[in-house]
């Protein structure tokens, strides 16, 4: 079991590598330290108001359908909840219990009868879902993921009987209702009364957050509900959200005690350690990394195979895989802080998951130079290969401010056993749009945020389904992901999904790296804990379990 | 000087067309729009709606035009990343934080700089002119963002008199203005003793004390009024510099301005919301300059000519 | 113009000395300057570049530039009043009142920024009590009285509207707008053409006829001092070295220095009076001769003249009119 306080690991870096990698790394925060000793006179903030520091999110609007669905206002909330502590779909949502039929394309949810939207807005019923699903799949929704609810039925039983008809079996359904899903319940009877611009003022949500005002740009307010239909009693009054981009200036409104919760990037939370400050982490896997090989492709059906590249030949893609030494990767990408990852999108909370392959991962995967040199030198590398550059792609995304430094530390492995390499700077868009052309052959750091069950996480990265734009093209796999996306049966879908997860791992179509916490900076002297799963996709959820001293 | 004006107007629209051109090109060699508008799990019909949502089939002339046609009505499409708002709106809720924040930084640089260059000039060579010109020296070198960094580290963190970041109260404009105005303090003041000295050279000067002028009026009327001409048509670059620093100084301090609605929208790939950024920045530069040249042939009788 | 013998003595400056700092030491460059002006009297201050005479000029009003010099020692009296020992604030009240000065380029003494009227009736309203109303129709009188043509209109132009002649018009009136006792006017006609030259010099006699003020008129041209000084003091390397009735000095120069000036003079009244060349250079500041000044270009020039500093002869003419030179050669006539 993982205990939410995590203190700081012992920095000890052996290889100069590593160390000359911290240094980079840390320079931004060195600066800093000058006076942060003198910072710390707690200046008790009042914890009645919790203050929570988070980056900028994608897009705001309280229309969540309007954003890409990376961050649900916490004053909504979905029929199905996450339990905090394992994470697991709970009923900590608005249904109190669901039920799906034998071949998994009709499920049925029964409303919690207390349920009631704040601001007197009345009771939840199975109208307002109704009314929810149809203002998320209309033509301005910019849900990811949306498309596997474009085309369910949505019916109305009776008041607290919700049904939906699915043309194809859903085994994932749940997912789509959960903290990471596609549909916040928004009230028909505020829309009936006030229309959308009810909604973009003070849209009611049901959670024991209050939705109260937001900011532009600045941030916004919640209050607790008192006597919350769901018994929950927030231990604070008032929940303030503010974004901020800037990382020194996150750590600045801690030490100033401006903030009690920040989402402080892992080069400074050392700093904010040392003055006293905390980390919370999520108490499950929040989200996993990998690198991928792009064009992976195999499947004639996809399209035109791409031809010449080096890592087309499995024993360059093991070397690739045994020249990168994981547990120092670990140390100076997540502090230690993060848990090996024998194949990216497999989790032990979903299915498929192959105990085996994480025992082997060491003998299979493990740091070994010497072995990735002769499996060059047995592939003919570079002489056999026409180009035996291999492009590495330095990006950046919001939420992995380490990409950038694990395609550097790559390069560096890389090159070590005698690959080619050359980095490539392109942003998110290019590269999606390379991707949509079927034309991004190179080494790339990708997400899985949230970690997705198993079915949906294969569908994206490794799957034809997501032709152009997954990063392996199998026809091996499709075939499998084909029996698994129609099996309702969950013994066979588990072995289904074991099967192509060993596929993916004996291939060494890619080169998994971590699981990670979702992982927060407190004030011990104003907040003594929060447990929340990380399974949204800003890892955040569950902020009326934040617990205040008094 | 209606003929100056006149010139300077034409001017000025042709730098303000030529933007456009820039700024439309510029959306345009950065990639299709689409794949920064839509999830990568858009379907086709999404894209396609948005291809011709965007006129995105159209030759690149044409959708020059339309693009240009709606600028004028300051249409720029609607934001992104706030959704709900056009992208004019967001710019238009930013723009007078920024002014707002860009004027005190003004305000504060002209008050500091001026006094600061002339009475450095007056006293060339001795213990304040020493001081201004290592001062200029350290504003200079160190960058904008590490000075806003130190200021919220020294009077945030450590003194706690001021708040670190956000906007709301006239404490929170403090440290902001500070930052953004160090910069043009230094420079300012640099430029200003240097168009003193030379000013306090010049026959007119002597002339004016040869009158019994008094030495007070004679350095800040007779000199300054002729000095002036330098640091004011810097002024032009200080509105520039002011706007360009916004973006440095408004993301360290969260300050809710165009600066940082500029970062915000670059970040969230928001195409409508950084071209209208664009757009304005560049007119509040050309205005800024317009009314320097005015000034300036106000002024200095010579230029009007 | 003659001069009424009665005239009474208006400025009188006695061993004025200026210096120049140059790194630590200090040098005259003004050197033991006596001279005496009386009402409606011009003096011609001539001598080559660099000889000290605009510095005679600014010491007169204590307006040495600042860091550079000093005024060292002397007195000015004005009036009876020792200039030199008033305070800066005291002394404003005098420049441009008591004493005012027309400065060498017209082009670059008035200020472009500000209309000449304005210039003009800056003077006014810090020296008379010309009401803030009527400063406008002080600075057009002004204008008439140096014929500037239409000076309703003038007043509001900008010095670089004007021509070179005007400006130095303008220059003028202003040095005259507080009708002051004494006027220093630094080669006021040396950037004009001959024409204009000519006019300004007419006007400046024009108004000391009305006036009645001294004029102390420094130049390069012995035509211009022919013609309007009443008497001349010739400087050498920072010290007066002949002074005099001019027409006696054209006559009769005391001073080797002065001959030489006045060699190429062809005649008295003749209209070429450039100063002329003399073979050589004054000494520098810090390198003067111990003996006297000259000695090092002087074709009389003996082992004591470079040795000992020549004393002052008087040679007063026969109507007992003060006439003298610093020249050893004088010691035996
Ligand atoms: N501001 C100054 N700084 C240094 N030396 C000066 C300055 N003004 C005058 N001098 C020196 O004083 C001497 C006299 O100068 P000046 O009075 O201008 O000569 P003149 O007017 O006779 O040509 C010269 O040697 C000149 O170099
Ligand atoms: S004293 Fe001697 S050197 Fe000097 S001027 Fe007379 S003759 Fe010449
Ligand atoms: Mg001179």
């Amino acid at each position: 079991m993982r205990h939410p306080f995590i203190n700081r690991f012992a920095a000890q870096s052996a290889s100069t590598l590593t160390s000359h990698i911290r240094k980079r790394a840390k320079a931004a925060g060195k600066t800093l330290l000058m006076s942060s000793a003198a910072a710390v006179m707690a200046l008790q903030a009042a914890a009645q108001d919790v203050t929570v520091v988070i980056d900028p999110i994608a897009s705001e609007s309280n229309l969540y359908w309007e954003t890409e669905g990376a961050f649900m206002l916490p004053s909504l909330q979905g029929l199905v909840g996450n339990n905090p502590e394992t994470g697991k779909y709970d009923t900590s949502g608005l249904a109190e219990s669901w039920k799906a039929n034998e071949d998994l394309t009709s499920w049925t949810f029964t409303l919690k009868p207390q349920a009631e939207f704040h601001d007197g807005w009345g009771p939840v019923t199975a109208e307002d879902v109704v009314h929810s699903f149809n203002l998320h799949i209309g033509d301005d929704s910019r849900l990811s993921g949306i498309g596997n609810l474009r085309d369910a039925t949505v019916t109305a039983v009776d008041a607290q009987t919700v049904r939906f008809d699915l043309p194809a079996p859903q085994a994932d359904f749940l997912f789509m209702l959960a903290g990471r899903g596609v549909l916040a319940i928004y009230s028909k009877a505020q829309f009936d009364a006030e229309g959308l611009e009810g909604y973009k003022t003070k849209p009611a949500g049901t959670s024991p957050l209050v939705y109260e005002s937001s900011e532009l740009g600045q941030g916004m307010t919640f209050s607790t509900a008192q006597d919350h239909w769901s018994g929950v009693d927030a231990d604070y009054d008032t929940l303030s959200i503010r974004f901020v981009g800037e990382a020194a200036t996150k750590l600045a409104m801690l030490l100033s005690h401006e903030a009690d919760i920040v989402s402080l990037s892992r080069e400074l939370q050392p700093q904010a350690l040392d003055a006293g400050f905390e980390i919370l982490a999520s108490t499950q896997g929040a989200s996993q990394t990998s690198m991928v090989f792009g064009a992976l492709y195999t499947d004639p059906e996809g399209g035109e195979l791409p031809t010449g590249l080096p890592w087309a030949d499995v024993r360059v893609r093991e070397a690739m895989n045994r020249a990168l030494d994981r547990s120092q990767l670990l140390e100076v990408l997540y502090d230690g802080r993060a848990e090996a990852l024998p194949v990216f999108t497999m989790d032990a909370q979903y299915e498929g998951y192959t105990p085996a392959l994480a025992d082997r991962f060491d003998a299979d995967y493990g740091y070994d130079p010497e072995r990735a040199m002769a499996l060059l030198a047995e592939a003919g590398y570079p002489d056999a290969f026409g180009d035996p550059v291999i492009p590495i792609i330095v990006t950046s995304l919001p939420g992995n401010p380490e990409f950038p430094l694990i395609s550097e530390l790559a390069q560096a492995y890389f090159e070590a056993v005698g690959l080619q390499t050359e980095m490539r700077e392109m942003d998110g868009a290019s590269i999606l749009s390379a991707r949509r052309d079927r034309n991004a052959p190179w080494i790339m750091p990708v997400r899985n945020a949230p970690i997705r069950p198993a079915q949906v996480g294969l569908q994206v990265y490794f799957s034809k389904v997501n032709r152009p734009t997954a990063y392996v093209d199998d026809a091996q796999i499709n075939s499998v992901f084909d029996e698994l996306a129609a099996s309702t049966d969950m013994a066979e879908r588990d072995a289904l999904a074991s099967q192509i997860f060993t596929k993916l791992y004996d291939d060494y179509t890619h080169m998994p790296l971590a699981k990670i916490f979702a992982e927060v900076t407190v004030d011990p002297d104003t907040i003594t804990g929060w447990t929340f799963p990380g399974s949204t996709s800003s890892g955040l959820s569950h902020f009326e379990l934040i617990k205040t001293a008094e | 000087m209606k003929r100056y004006i006149l010139i300077r107007l034409l001017e000025s629209l042709a730098a303000i067309f030529v933007i456009t051109v820039l700024v439309f090109a510029l959306t345009h060699m950065s990639g299709s729009p689409v794949d920064a508008l839509l999830p990568q799990d858009a379907t086709q019909e999404q894209i396609d709606a948005l291809v011709s949502a965007w006129g995105l089939d159209q030759s690149l002339p044409r959708q020059y035009l339309s693009f240009l046609g709606n600028a004028l009505q300051g249409d720029f499409g609607d934001s992104l990343k706030w959704r709900g708002y056009s992208a004019m709106g967001v710019v238009a809720d930013r723009l007078p934080q920024t002014l707002y924040l860009g004027g005190i930084a003004v305000a504060i640089s002209v008050v500091v700089a001026l006094p600061l260059g002339v009475m450095a000039a007056m006293r060339k060579g001795g213990k304040l002119d020493k001081a201004a010109q290592l001062f200029s020296l350290f504003g200079q070198s160190i960058p904008q963002f590490w000075f806003a960094i130190l200021l919220i580290w020294f009077f945030a963190v450590a003194l706690q008199l001021l708040p670190t970041s956000g906007s709301g109260s006239w404490q929170h404009v403090i440290l902001p203005a500070i930052a953004m105005a160090w910069f043009q303090i230094a420079a300012l003041s640099r430029l200003t003793r240097s168009a003193m000295l030379e000013v306090l050279d010049a026959e007119y000067v002597k002339l004016a004390r040869v009158k019994g002028v008094s030495e007070t009026r004679v350095v800040w009327v007779h000199a300054l009024r002729n000095a002036a001409v330098v640091p004011l048509t810097y002024f032009g670059v200080l509105a520039g510099s002011v706007l360009t620093g916004s973006v440095t100084i408004e993301t360290v301090f969260s300050w809710p301005g165009l600066g940082w609605v500029a970062i915000e929208a670059i970040r969230a790939r928001d195409f409508p919301v950084v071209q209208a950024v664009v757009v304005i920045f560049a007119l509040i530069y050309i205005v800024c300059n317009f009314l320097v040249d005015i000034l300036n042939a106000y002024i200095d009788p010579r230029v009007r000519a | 113009m003659p001069l009424d013998p009665q005239s009474e003595v208006v400025l009188e400056v006695r061993n004025l000395t200026t210096t120049i700092s140059i790194r630590t030491d200090e040098f005259a460059a003004v050197d033991n300057v006596s001279l005496s002006l009386k009402r409606g009297e011009t003096l011609g201050l001539v001598g080559e570049s660099g000889s000290g005479k605009s510095l005679t000029g600014l010491s007169l009003l204590n307006l040495v530039p600042k860091h550079a010099a000093r005024v060292a020692g002397g007195a000015v009296m004005l009036d009876g009043v020792d200039l030199l020992q008033l305070s800066e604030r005291e002394m404003r009240r005098v420049r441009g009142k008591k004493i005012s000065m027309i400065l060498q380029d017209p082009q670059t003494s008035l200020n472009p920024s500000f209309s000449v009227g304005s210039q003009i009736g800056e003077a006014l309203s810090l020296h008379t009590d010309v009401p803030k109303k009527g400063l406008k129709a002080a600075a057009v009188e002004m204008l008439r009285r140096v014929r500037v043509a239409a000076p309703e209109h003038r007043v509001d132009a900008y010095p670089h509207q004007m021509s070179g002649g005007m400006r130095q018009r303008v220059v003028g009136a202003i040095a005259i707008s507080c009708a002051p006792d004494v006027i220093i006017a630094d080669e006021p006609t040396t950037s004009l053409d001959v024409t204009v030259q000519a006019q300004y010099i007419r006007l400046l006699q024009e108004l000391q006829a009305e006036t009645g003020m001294g004029i102390i008129f420094i130049t390069h041209d012995f035509g211009i001092v022919a013609k309007v000084c009443h008497r001349l003091a010739v400087m050498y390397a920072g010290q007066i070295v002949e002074t005099g009735p001019v027409e006696r000095i054209f006559d009769a120069p005391g001073h080797p220095y002065t001959q030489a000036l006045l060699g190429s003079v062809p005649k008295l009244h003749g209209q070429q009076g450039r100063l002329p060349s003399i073979s050589g250079n004054p000494p520098a500041l810090w390198n003067k001769p111990k003996g006297c000044k000259f000695a090092p270009r002087c074709p009389l020039a003996d082992t004591r003249c470079h040795t000992e500093e020549p004393p002052v002869y008087d040679t007063p003419d026969q109507d007992g009119r003060e006439h003298w030179a610093r020249c050893w050669r004088l010691e035996t006539q």
